[in-house]
């Protein structure tokens, strides 16, 4: 019997929408090819875009750490004001830097939908100002650890939202100068913070509640200043010219963002190779940046003796150095980036590498003056590609992600690196001595380096993978743009690997509501994988799966349930040691428990011999049965797609051929379904569509009765029983 | 939007309760000062340690302090004991010696000789560098106003 899909096929639409032209796509997102960069105020003229997103956001980036910076300068003066030890205040620190860590990523879960970030920017701008002030009024440790915390979270903001901001608030010809200018400013702050600390106790005379007033009403000051920032919608001046470019001139509405969860999105970036390898090189990264902050101090001041003020200076003037690589490096960083993004992370890398090398040799030094303009160029090189870095890894990533990518990698850095390297690195300078220890310091420094030199072996990838998830949305926009159905399944080049060992290679399939297909081929081809990536058991390192559209790819496998995938695995899909009827109450949790006893009396009726056993334990029943059950207990799910692994296994052909009745059943009642069989004869009796797998690609898809004409992929071995069946 | 306007509440009592009172001063004390050992300089032992006190009517003692941080606002030096079962548990302590074994002298006088140093917790090496703090005290032994002058020395131990 054929059962036709109730929609139109969506293929011949698909077929002329499928030229995705990679250079155009590319050239829109900044990759021109060429290394030729314009005159950065002009191109902001011709673009037409502001300067005062990128003002607003240096001014709060230049005040964002003014407690930070207030607190290490003067800690001994709060310690001896506050009475509290010194183990004390470097425990306020950690809980501080763990709340800065990890208040990054609710933040980044709360801007994912909609494009609130200048609203977090500000609000937690203003959070920090008053928290900044309000530690000049504290009065002891659980106050202090307080407003500590809450600092530590709203600055977690700038971690979050600002960056994102800004590559969507300009385009891609002067994104990356913008980027350097705003890690300019960050650099500025960094000088201004001391200078105005050692301004306002030496020379003016304030105490520690004194100076903290200050500069929370300076940071205040900024925070208003910056109140008129706006976002600019999620990825404003990539991902919609790519939709341009990619499908349609005339599609130019704004990108609809992803729903995935928090953990979902995590898990998607983890499946980024080139954002999985840079998370990686964040957390050895930070094994070295953390404790170097503190031996460095300690190294100063023995090497070197340089007190409290004279570290002070020292530190504010090592900011110098990374300002002026900056302004050397933007333009040259955003012409390797316009060239070749891989060329550009690799670059980076050797330069990160050549900073490593720089501070080996700072500390060996034996002339102070050396020291400083060894250990400054070490600092250039650290800083120097920084924000071309950070833009070209953003820009492999859907713009709601990219809050996500930065705050995961601060959780890298300074919790997973940090305290790691805390707990591996603490003490060494007890046991070497605070120079070797800095010097030992350079083998996470290297292996950072060879870590980012790996991202550069797949961002280009990365980067086309990004255009064809677009292209495949804007698709699927263009379709239902045109009224015409959308296909219940769609996959397109889905990729999945076993560890290192791939299985799927670009999988493209669709599948019309209303459609029985069967997937069909030998052992090891990836059908079982396939099914997996559909349902959400097996996550594809590359690739789309829409739902009716919707993009379901990296969704949990329960809310995909309740989206209306359902798969029936392979084997006995029952719970042995339980009754009839307590698997089907089991699989029926996410159906309203007072609408269950309905569902469960709807597949008893589809199944009448269920309905007489429901008491009897599921494993005393026939393979038959169980398999009869295994079905019954996805129908309470009530599937909008049902995907049925490997039904015949172990069965007796009777058994098989009533179970395959059942199945068609069902489909007919308007469930499409995909079904995994071995046995060819039966599938391609039940089925009008059929795939033919090997090596996990898809070698056929075409009509059922088709297939047995290709004597190529159906071996004797595997189909002589089929061939003679039908032929 | 009614939990998020609990959260805060709650957020400005607990901040309110924590303490973020209006005690300590904005400008700094410049009263107390101390005037040896100077600020990194290297000394030896016996340390003489010499401060001034401009209004010395108001300061009833000078409670020093050795590699700790001082007693908070209002808290009696005896405070310190609090947690040492060993000291809590016999009659008199604390007593002068047992502030001196924690780095703690309490003096009337604008000077102190210390003859003993003990090691900092984060020492390396023979070089060590300590922190005295000075603050002021009231008659019952009682921190009196954040007023407080620090200084830092290095002491050469001798390697035995």
């Amino acid at each position: 019997m054929s059962n036709r899909p109730k929609g139109k096929p969506e293929q011949d639409e698909d077929v002329a929408l499928g030229q995705v032209d990679y250079a155009a796509a590319r050239k829109a997102l900044g990759v021109t090819g060429e290394g030729n960069v314009g005159r950065f105020f002009s191109q902001l003229r011709s673009a037409d875009v502001p300067i005062y997103p990128l003002i607003a956001l240096s001014i709060l980036v230049v005040v964002d750490e003014f407690q930070g910076v207030v607190f290490s300068a003067l800690a001994p003066e709060i310690s001896a004001g506050l009475g509290l030890g010194r183990g004390t205040i470097a425990a306020l620190v950690v809980f501080k830097t763990i709340a800065l860590s990890l208040a990054a990523l609710p933040m980044a879960a709360f801007v994912r939908e909609r494009p609130r970030r200048a609203v977090v920017a500000l609000t937690t701008a203003f959070v920090w100002s008053f928290a900044t002030l309000g530690t000049g009024f504290v009065a002891g440790g659980v106050g202090l650890l307080l407003v500590l915390l809450i600092d530590g979270a709203s600055t977690g903001s700038v971690t979050a939202t600002h960056i994102p901001l800004l590559f969507d608030s300009y385009p891609p010809p002067v994104r990356l100068r913008v980027l350097s200018i705003y890690r300019g400013f960050n650099q500025v702050g960094a000088i201004i913070g001391p200078l105005l600390v050692a301004l306002l106790t030496a020379v003016l005379g304030f105490t520690w509640r004194g100076t903290f007033l200050i500069c929370g009403i300076a940071s205040l000051f900024a925070a208003t200043v910056a109140l008129r920032l706006r976002d600019p919608g999620l990825g404003r001046w990539d991902l919609q010219r790519l939709a341009e470019v990619t499908v349609h001139s005339e599609q130019k509405q704004e990108m609809r963002p992803l729903t995935l969860g928090l953990f979902e999105t995590v898990r998607r970036l983890m499946l980024t190779p080139t954002i999985r390898k840079v998370l990686v090189a964040s957390g050895v990264l930070g094994m070295m940046i953390v404790p170097l902050q503190t031996y460095l101090s300690f190294f100063l001041d023995e090497r070197w003796n340089l007190g409290p003020g004279g570290r002070g200076v020292f530190f504010a003037g090592v900011p110098v150095f990374g300002i002026a690589a900056l302004s050397l490096a933007a333009k040259r960083a955003d012409a390797l980036y316009r060239r070749d993004p891989a060329l550009l992370v690799r670059v980076a890398a050797v330069t990160f590498a050549l900073g490593v090398l720089l501070l080996v040799l700072a500390i060996l030094a034996p002339w102070f003056p050396l020291m400083v303009i060894l250990f400054g160029c070490s600092t250039a090189s650290f800083v120097a590609l920084g924000p071309a870095l950070n833009a070209a890894l953003q820009g492999i990533l859907r713009p709601e992600m990219r809050p996500h990518a930065a705050a995961l990698a601060g959780v890298f850095l300074g919790v997973i690196g940090g305290m790691g390297g805390l707990l591996l690195l603490g003490g060494i300078d007890r046991r070497l001595g605070t120079g070797p220890a800095i010097i030992s310091l350079a083998i996470p420094g290297f292996i950072t380096a060879w870590l980012l030199a790996g991202a550069s072996r797949t961002i280009n990838a990365d980067l086309d993978r990004l255009v064809r998830d677009v292209t495949d949305e804007q698709q699927v926009r263009f379709i239902r743009a045109k009224g015409t159905p959308l296909a219940a399944l769609r996959c397109r080049d889905l990729a999945f690997s076993y560890g290192h060992t791939q299985v799927l290679f670009d999988v493209s399939l669709d599948v019309e509501e209303g459609e029985l297909v069967a997937l069909l081929g030998t052992n090891g081809a990836g059908k079982s994988t396939l099914l997996g990536a559909i349902s959400g058991l097996n996550l594809p390192s590359r690739g789309t799966v829409r739902l009716f559209g919707h993009d379901v790819t990296y969704v949990d496998a329960e809310r995909r349930v309740t989206a209306g995938i359902v798969q029936v695995p392979g084997g006995r899909a029952v719970c042995r040691s339980l009754s009839v009827l307590d698997n089907m109450r089991l699989f029926g949790f996410v159906a309203e428990q007072s609408d269950l006893p309905k569902r469960i009396d709807a597949a008893f009726e589809m199944f009448p011999v269920l309905g007489e056993r429901r008491h009897q334990i599921a494993g005393t029943l026939s393979g038959g049965e169980q398999q009869m059950l295994g079905l019954a207990k996805a129908l309470i799910l009530q599937p909008k797609l049902l995907l049925v692994d490997e039904l015949s296994l172990g069965l007796a052909p009777k058994v098989v051929a009533d179970l395959m009745r059942t199945v068609k059943r069902i489909n007919e009642s308007g469930v499409t379904v995909v079904v995994v069989e071995q046995s060819v004869n039966l599938s391609l009796e039940l089925a009008d569509r059929a795939l033919f797998m090997e090596k996990g690609e898809v070698r056929f898809e075409g009509p059922a009765r088709d297939l047995l004409g290709r004597t190529d992929l159906l071996r004797s071995v595997f189909l002589a029983g089929a061939m003679d069946g039908k032929q | 939007m009614k939990s998020a306007r609990i959260a805060v509440v709650a957020l400005v009592v607990a901040i309110t309760m924590n303490g973020c009172t209006l005690q300590g001063d904005f400008r700094l004390d410049e009263r107390l000062q101390i005037m040896a050992p100077g600020d990194r300089q290297t000394v030896t032992l016996p340390l003489r340690v010499r401060w001034r006190f401009d209004n010395e009517s108001e300061a009833a003692r000078f409670g020093v302090f050795i590699d700790r941080a001082p007693v908070r606002v209002g808290e009696n030096i005896d405070a310190l004991a609090r947690n040492d079962r060993d000291c809590t548990s016999r009659p008199g302590c604390p007593d002068e010696s047992w502030f001196q074994a924690q780095g703690v002298f309490v003096t009337t006088k604008a000077g102190l000789r210390i003859d003993t140093l003990g090691i900092p917790f984060d020492a390396r090496g023979a070089r060590e560098l300590h922190q005295l703090t000075i603050v002021i005290l009231d008659a019952q032994a009682r921190r009196v106003g954040e007023t407080a002058a620090s200084v830092e020395f290095f002491f050469e131990r001798e390697q035995i």
